[in-house]
């Protein structure tokens, strides 16, 4: 495990120049948009920065090679969503850092505190699309990946078209998303929502392994 | 030990059905044409593809199983696979470091350096011959007991190819124990380096020899069409129809000799055994 970490490490690393690039381009959005937008758009970018560590592995034929290193499939499928996670951990608290020392210096005061639950939500749902796409990765590779991407994120637009539009189409629409979003954040519905969450981990990671345990190199 | 037994592996058309045995301490060769099954052979003894029947095991335990322990007993080197291109030698020695528990980096740099690779330049950069011994330094430097090396001098000139060979060979008397499978379309490679030699073909093992058998008992026989019509062929392998007469392929250089020294005996090589065996009339 440590020695895949290792890897994706320096993997990321070997595009130093582009992450600078990132980092530079999340400066100038932190000091040009308001709001907390700077922090979504950076750790989104080194989540998927992250994910992309799997197309160098499967890159010129690297996985039979890759397979051959002493840990099991579970373990690398095991290892990627824990590489993903500690840079979008680690991206967050960047551009956390920049939200704040940016707002400091344009002498916007911000109360980190009062904003900590919106900010805190982008790390489970950005995990949430990691867990999404790795899957999909595991299976299909990079190339077909993308056109795997766009037909998940496709039916999940359609699928939210439509959800709304039952929603919008009855009398008290207001009234059922104010309801709902009061009993996502009531207790009940905070565990609820961490249950799924957990849930939808778990289902990502048990069909990653299982596509990597069938594959053949 | 790794035993390969009743393998069996269908891709479309093409059918692997063959049973292997490498005893430790052997070096062992596995020779045979473009798309005889030699890579898929190999895949299968890493556990990088499931055989539809049959067993694949190293040291008793299935190879599709294995854990990340008895991987580390296997230093492999594949033909067309290797660390991403977009990693340096130094990249690499840190992963292995971490990897592998008796990693041997000093061993590792000095390789590197004696064969003039640079730790900081991309692999993408490389050239051919650098990526070869970049794969293969790889393979050796963690006290592996088996290597498993799948055409580790294909694409490579004569020089290259030496360098790399001599490694191996360090390796092999710095090793005694260790066991090698070595994949090669180059038989002087093997004849050099191999005990034994299985010939595949179509899939299926056509000769299992230990090279010094093949070096000393088989012979390739040269006459015309009337000798060839008298010849006792109770220990003829193949024979083939030339311009000029029959080529004939025998285990039993001896009997020859004594029995018939008007024909031209020349000694087997690898490269006979492979031309013969798979293009030869049976007898």
């Amino acid at each position: 495990m440590k020695g895949l970490l290792e890897k994706d490490l320096r993997l990321m690393l070997s595009r130093k120049q582009s992450i600078l690039i990132f980092i530079v381009a999340s400066l100038f959005v932190a000091f040009t948009m308001d709001g907390s937008f700077v922090v979504s758009y950076l750790t989104m970018l080194f989540t998927v920065i992250a994910i992309s560590t799997l197309s160098y592995d499967e890159y010129d034929n690297g996985f039979a090679f890759l397979m051959t290193l002493p840990f099991s499939r579970k373990t690398y499928v095991r290892e990627k969503y824990i590489f993903t996670l500690l840079a979008e951990i680690a991206a967050w608290i960047i551009s956390v850092i920049f939200y704040y020392v940016v707002n400091m210096i344009k002498g916007v005061r911000i109360d980190l505190l009062s904003e900590a639950p919106v900010l805190l939500m982008y790390l489970p749902l950005l995990f949430l699309m990691a867990c999404m796409m790795l899957p999909i990765q595991f299976r299909f590779g990079a190339e077909k990946s993308r056109t795997a991407y766009f037909i998940v994120i496709g039916g999940l637009a359609v699928l939210l078209f439509i959800v709304f539009k039952l929603i919008g189409s009855g009398d008290g629409s207001v009234d059922i998303i104010e309801t709902a979003l009061s009993f996502l954040l009531s207790p009940v519905g905070i565990i609820m929502v961490t249950a799924a969450f957990l849930i939808l981990v778990a289902v990502s990671y048990l069909l990653s392994v299982r596509i990597m345990e069938k594959k053949e190199f | 030990m790794v035993i390969v037994d009743g393998l069996r592996k269908q891709y479309g058309d093409f059918q692997l059905d063959l049973s292997l045995e490498i005893p430790d301490g052997r070096v062992t060769g596995i020779i045979g044409k473009n798309g005889a099954g030699k890579s898929t052979t190999i895949k299968a003894i890493l556990g990088l593809i499931k055989p539809d029947a049959g067993t694949v095991t190293i040291n008793g335990r299935e190879t599709s199983c294995l854990e990340a322990k008895d991987k580390e007993n296997i230093g492999a080197c594949l033909s067309d696979s290797g660390f991403s291109m977009y990693l340096n030698v130094e990249d690499i020695i840190h992963i292995l470091k971490k990897m592998y528990s008796s990693f041997d980096e000093s061993s590792f740099r000095s390789f590197c350096t004696s064969q003039g690779l640079p730790l900081k330049k991309q692999i993408k950069d490389f050239s051919t011959g650098m990526r070869a011994k970049l794969r293969v330094i790889s393979a050796i430097t963690h006290r592996a007991d088996l290597l498993v090396m799948d055409e580790p001098t294909a694409g490579l000139d004569v020089e290259a190819r030496i360098e790399i060979l001599d490694m191996l060979r360090d390796y092999i008397s710095r090793n005694e124990n260790c066991s090698i499978i070595m994949t090669s379309h180059i038989s002087t490679d093997l004849e050099g380096l191999c005990d034994d030699i299985y010939l595949i073909h179509d899939g299926k093992v056509i000769v299992h020899e230990d090279t010094e058998v093949i070096k000393e008992r088989y012979a390739v026989l040269r006459m015309d069409e009337e000798t060839f019509e008298k010849l006792d062929k109770s220990h003829i392998l193949r024979s083939r129809k030339e311009r000029d007469g029959f080529t004939c392929f025998t285990d039993q250089k001896q009997f020859y000799v004594d029995m018939y020294p008007d024909i031209r005996i020349e000694n087997g090589t690898i490269d006979d055994l492979i031309l013969m065996m798979t293009g030869g009339e049976k007898r």
